[in-house]
């Protein structure tokens, strides 16, 4: 059984027919080619397919579809503006917060929604909120480290 | 002289960065090809038992099957085993299941849903065996033959002092023995002899890409898709396995999320080729997180270390009696176990030695390769015991290994080859860090210090490795090593672009395919940065030579008077564009230059392992934790460990690789644990397998990488990927001994274990007079 | 579904479904309300939400601060209470709370009747009811507490609550037992008065006691858990005494 969904993915807006148990991660990569969300454990327990729905972070491999219509979608595709990257990507590049890459986008995008939420966290804060994502490379001091500085950068006032 | 000393630069941006923060590299799981089809896997629900029978007909008749394949199609080919050394994995279960998730049956079908469908629709008949889920079952007097008949393959060759052998006797996969000196002779003079037994665990490596395979194959030719780290060892394979020529087998390595050695050597890739060849469509196996802890496992272990010791401390001989865990079938059974036999005395200085250690066939996950191997079991119970005997004899435990150890220079064993790194240097320098004897001790706070070890390289390695230089002197890198997340393509890429004289944005690896990539001998004991850096450097040195003799010819005089810099000809005080020149002899498409290295490791039958170790790899290590004596739960507040780069290439990538197995092996010491209750792991899935969190970091926690040149890669380099994961466990169960008074002997270092030998120890005090 | 944590879950292991129906165009689901002193809480109510309430965070500060770090906030923005309730897993978090806290389950039948179940008796919910609200009694609540940072060796929820007979304390243990279990001691002084004879020590022993014994799996032992457990009890105990009453006791 297919459903009609009407969802904005990185500011774009597309309507799709579905079937109704497609993983939200399946619409991104299979149907949008948005590659960069990461299916890894497939469980809703590593956080490599984190994304934003409505700004807060979610696992795209345990979203239906069907949840996210009329939703505002935003992956990592949807962060570099003309070639520039995001602060937040900028950061991880400075901080050699990746390895393997397999878990940045999920990461990225979580800082993302933990930045936009608290734009100056604490590292309790920052310890707390990127327990939802696994990184089984880089022992997180580097991640960690980014965080702080995209938070400093971003935070700075026009 | 090792090589061409270079000035310390910046860290540069690594080449594959800015590909990995915008999520744009392509990896394996992201691969298709038009008309490709899907695999899924039936795996054996029991973990010994006879295949009665296979009854796949429903399976076949489900619409969008297009296929199913059992143990019967397998056996028709050339060779259907697999296996490093010794052999015995079949691509799919032949008339037996050795253990649970053992591969039984697979299908292919249009698409996944269809094909997992297919899986319920397979009916298997077992005839259930005893099952032997223990070291100790499989040994036991009446326990049956995993095996009933000998396996393909060899045992891996040895040399001096050592012996390797082949399925000596029942449900023992492999033994390894080395001996060297007169062991009762010093067992019998000692004025100590302790006696201890350690246990290691069992984890899974949880790489974060999945298994993935795609294959397209025809009558004469074989091409897979692989995130296999292993590109020439998987071509050696596949080729012995359908008795295709190598050249007609073609492999293509991406970027690889995660490996830690689970995707190293064969694996389920013979099956996807099989399957391809069957419906001569692509077809695409993608393995759940689920499906990889029952795939690959490190090897558990139990290490008995009879350690004899003069009365003042100096160690004298020591005997192993290693047993690992093997597993249902071999896989890298064989080289852990030489590894784990040959690093158990550690970095000291002994009279006489004498190990042997066995590889265990049993009913459970197979043991394999993981970062590390043989190191972290071998460092794990040697260096537990340093600290136990320094105690029992009253001795500082850093005082101990400092009198014992050996010194940059001094062989390592016997026609070996020297230690390349100052090991006590190192060691002070972590027990500084974590302010060893700097203040008095509080209550149930304590300090554990422990210098891992492994040797580097491998046992007879070789890297070829080829450059390609446009005339604008863009380097195109080419070389099999695979970018698992160590950042090889930037420090291979490090190497040529300082010999050149060209900025790393000028820098490319090159896209791993077999036919075009020149070979090597797997992407895996840490041996890139030494190995593969050498052959870069002679390639980057060859395309200097080459240009150098252009531009001599051009100008007419003597290349002893040229300089290659900045990307033009220095002649004295003259400076001449090279692209131009070289474009006004080539004309306007220009030209490139070719430069090619082959390094290799060369056997050697006095040595113990049969080749002298490359280069040796320390891991030191210091914990400070509080133990909370009515819970047992050890709080690690700071922990600090150090490995030697010889000359980092890129010091973010070499702190980011130890930090990285620093962790891994702190969650091996405290919880993480692939664990068996029964038949079948009880945790082998994502939810409930436990694996660090950034909640989990210790309160403090500092690496440090030391350049002490020695190392025999370029300017002294040598690697380091694996030295995290060696100390980490000895140094926190010292630490907690030096707490409380309380020995864990086994991982994980539980809150319940630690109160069991907290009870224990009181209990001994009550009982001594 | 609610969040559709287990429900997806089961999907991916295998299990068919027909019909889903997705709970979250229902209203009220997602309301707290204070009601006097009493604390409703709607089904379809995240632990997120419920861990940043004003409502809880007045009335149970500790709760909310546990609650605040429940999983993981992925999981805390999307799963409810209701689905953590009907889950019916011993390990799940929500449930030992709401016993200790005597909480009543309101839900409707399929037949669309209304019906109301003390926490405790939430087993007696069939898979097709749905629940509709949660009311955690407040009047007479000294305090109330989750202890879930050892689990799953164990996990528990420990309150005070004041009644005619004067303050029982009630325990309430999950992770680390076959099935949830609750255990009532009545105080004979208050909890808070430190000249009181009855140590932290002799209360936790006393909650501890009837507790059927804890499970030995490849975890943890029975006899560890048992005695983890009366350690951590008189810890939350001493903790609770510490920081006084929820309200003017």
């Amino acid at each position: 059984m297919q459903i009609e969904l009407a969802v904005t993915v990185n500011g774009q807006q597309k309507r799709l027919s579905v079937a109704t148990n497609r993983t939200v991660a399946d619409l991104l990569r299979e149907d949008l080619n948005l590659t960069g969300c990461r299916v890894a454990c497939d469980g809703e327990v590593c956080g490599s397919c984190t994304i934003l729905i409505d700004g807060l972070p979610a696992a795209a491999c345990a979203t239906f579809a069907f949840e996210v219509d009329g939703s505002f979608l935003e992956t990592i595709e949807g962060l570099a503006e003309n070639d520039v990257l995001h602060a937040i990507q900028q950061a991880f590049l400075e901080t050699n917060a990746f390895q393997c890459g397999f878990c940045t986008s999920g990461f990225i995008m979580s800082v993302k929604a933990l930045l936009t939420v608290d734009p100056a966290p604490t590292d309790d804060t920052i310890r707390e909120w990127l327990k939802s994502n696994i990184c089984r490379c880089t022992g997180y001091q580097t991640i960690l480290d980014a965080t702080r500085l995209a938070a400093r950068r971003i935070g700075i006032p026009a | 002289m090792k090589a061409i000393p270079k000035p310390k630069r910046v860290a540069p941006e690594r080449i594959d960065g800015r590909q990995k923060v915008l999520g744009a590299v392509r990896f394996t799981t992201d691969f298709s090809l038009p008309g490709m089809v899907h695999a899924k896997i039936l795996r054996s629900p029991v973990p010994h038992a006879r295949i009665k029978s296979i009854d796949a007909s429903r399976a076949r008749s489900l619409r969008g099957v297009l296929a199913v394949v059992t143990g019967a199609d397998i056996a028709t080919m050339p060779d259907p085993f697999y296996g490093v050394g010794i052999r015995d994995q079949p691509v799919l279960a032949i008339d037996k299941v050795r253990y649970v998730g053992d591969m039984v049956a697979a299908v292919v079908a249009e698409d996944e849903a269809t094909a997992f469908r297919a899986l319920e629709l397979i009916d298997v008949e077992y005839a259930e065996l005893p099952a032997l889920m223990t070291i100790a079952d499989a040994l036991s007097e009446g326990a049956p033959d995993i095996f009933e008949k000998p396996s393909s393959g060899v045992s891996l060759p040895v040399g001096a002092g050592a012996q390797s052998l082949k399925e000596p006797s029942r449900n023992v996969l492999y033994e390894f023995r080395y001996a060297r000196g007169d062991i009762e002779g010093a067992m019998r003079q000692a004025d100590h002899v302790f006696t201890d037994t350690f246990t290691f665990s069992r984890i899974h490596h949880y790489h974060l890409e999945p298994y993935v395979n795609v294959a397209r194959a025809d009558a004469e030719s074989i091409e897979i898709w692989s995130c296999n780290q292993d590109p020439f060892i998987l071509r050696n394979d596949l080729s012995r396995m359908f008795g295709f020529p190598l050249h007609n087998v073609r492999i293509h390595t991406a970027m690889i999320g995660g490996g830690f050695g689970a995707k190293s050597y064969c694996k389920m890739e013979p099956l996807v080729v099989f399957l391809a060849r069957q419906v001569r469509r692509p077809v695409r196996l993608c393995l759940t997180m689920d499906e990889a802890f029952l795939t690959l496992s490190k090897h558990a272990a139990i290490l008995t270390l009879k350690t004899a010791v003069t009365a003042k401390g100096r160690l004298i001989a020591r005997e192993a009696d290693i047993k690992l865990d093997g597993g249902a079938y071999s896989d890298a059974s064989v080289s852990t176990t030489i590894k784990t036999g040959y690093r158990i005395t550690g970095p000291y200085k002994w009279d006489a030695v004498s190990t042997a250690a066995s590889a265990v066939r049993t009913n459970t996950v197979p043991g394999g390769s993981f970062r590390g191997f043989g190191g972290t079991q071998a460092s794990f119970a040697s260096e537990s015991q340093m600290d136990m005997i320094a105690r029992r004899l009253g001795l500082d435990p850093l005082e101990f290994r400092c009198t014992n150890m050996l010194a940059p220079g001094e062989p390592y064993a016997p026609g070996d080859s020297a230690l390349d790194s100052d090991f006590e240097a190192g060691l002070s320098k972590a027990a500084h860090l974590i302010g060893y004897g700097a203040s008095p001790k509080k209550r149930g706070r304590g300090i554990g210090l422990s210098v891992g070890l492994k040797d580097g390289g491998g046992t007879g390695n070789q890297a070829l490795a080829e450059i390609k230089v446009s005339d604008a002197g863009e380097i195109m890198v080419r070389a099999a090593a695979v970018e698992v997340g160590q950042g090889v393509g930037t420090v291979l890429g490090t190497i040529a672009a300082e010999i050149l004289d060209r900025p790393m944005t000028a820098v490319r690896y090159g896209e791993i395919d077999t036919d075009h990539t020149p070979l090597d001998t797997g992407t895996h004991v840490s041996f890139a940065t030494a190995v593969t850096g050498r052959a870069i450097e002679q390639a980057a040195i060859d395309v200097r030579n080459q240009i150098l003799d252009f531009a001599a010819e051009r100008l007419g005089c003597d290349r002893a008077e040229l300089l290659l810099s900045g990307w033009k000809i220095l002649r004295g005080n003259q400076s001449f564009p090279l692209q131009k020149m070289l474009r006004e002899y080539y004309g306007p498409v220009g030209t490139e230059f070719i430069g090619r290295g082959r390094m290799k490791i060369l056997y050697d039958a006095a040595a113990p392992l049969g080749s002298q170790n490359y280069f040796w790899m320390p891991c030191w290590s210091a914990a400070e934790v509080d133990v909370d004596e009515a819970t047992g739960k050890v709080t690690v507040l700071k922990l600090v460990v150090g490995a030697d780069a010889g000359r980092a290439l890129n010091l973010p990538a070499c702190h980011g690789q130890l930090e990285g197995a620093a962790l891994q092996a702190f969650g091996q010491s405290l919880f993480e644990e692939l664990a068996y209750d029964g038949p079948a792991p009880v945790n082998a899935d994502p939810m409930t397998y436990r694996v660090p969190l950034v909640t989990d970091l210790p309160g403090e926690f500092e690496s440090f990488i030391e350049e002490q040149g020695m190392g025999p890669g370029p300017g002294g380099a040598k690697g380091l990927g694996e030295a995290g994961m060696l100390g980490i466990a000895a140094a926190i169960a010292n630490a907690v001994e030096d707490a409380v008074g309380a020995r864990v002997l086994q991982l994980p270092i539980t809150p319940e274990r630690v109160l069991a030998a907290l009870r224990a120890r009181q209990g001994d005090a009550q009982a001594a007079p | 579904m609610g969040g559709g944590i287990d429900l997806m879950a089961a999907l991916k292991t295998g299990r068919r479904l027909d019909d889903v129906i997705h709970l979250g165009a229902l209203p009220n689901r997602t309301c707290i309300n204070e009601c006097g002193d009493d604390i409703v809480v709607g089904a379809g109510v995240t632990h997120d939400a419920l861990a940043r309430s004003a409502v809880l965070r007045r009335a149970y500060p500790r709760l909310a601060e546990s609650w605040a770090k429940l999983a993981n906030n992925r999981i805390r923005i999307k799963g409810t209470i209701a689905g953590n309730l009907m889950a019916g897993n011993a390990s799940y978090d929500f449930l030992i709370v709401a016993i200790a806290a005597d909480a009543q389950i309101e839900f409707m039948t399929s037949r669309l009747s209304a019906g109301s179940v003390a926490a405790a008796r939430r087993a007696e919910l069939g898979p097709a009811d749905l629940i509709t609200r949660i009311t955690l009694p407040g009047s007479g609540c000294l305090a109330l507490v989750v202890q879930l940072e050892w689990k799953p060796i164990v996990a528990f929820a420990l309150s005070f609550r004041r009644g005619q007979d004067g303050v029982v304390a009630r325990l309430a243990v999950g992770a680390g037992f076959a099935s949830v279990a609750l255990s009532q001691v009545g105080l004979k002084h208050s909890v808070f008065d430190s000249s009181s004879p009855e140590t932290a020590s002799d209360l936790a022993e006393a909650l501890c006691a009837p507790l059927p014994p804890p499970l030995t799996d490849w975890r943890a032992g029975s006899d560890y858990r048992r005695n983890l457990l009366k350690v951590l009890v008189r810890r939350e105990i001493e903790q609770i005494r510490l920081t006084g009453p929820n309200h003017a006791d």
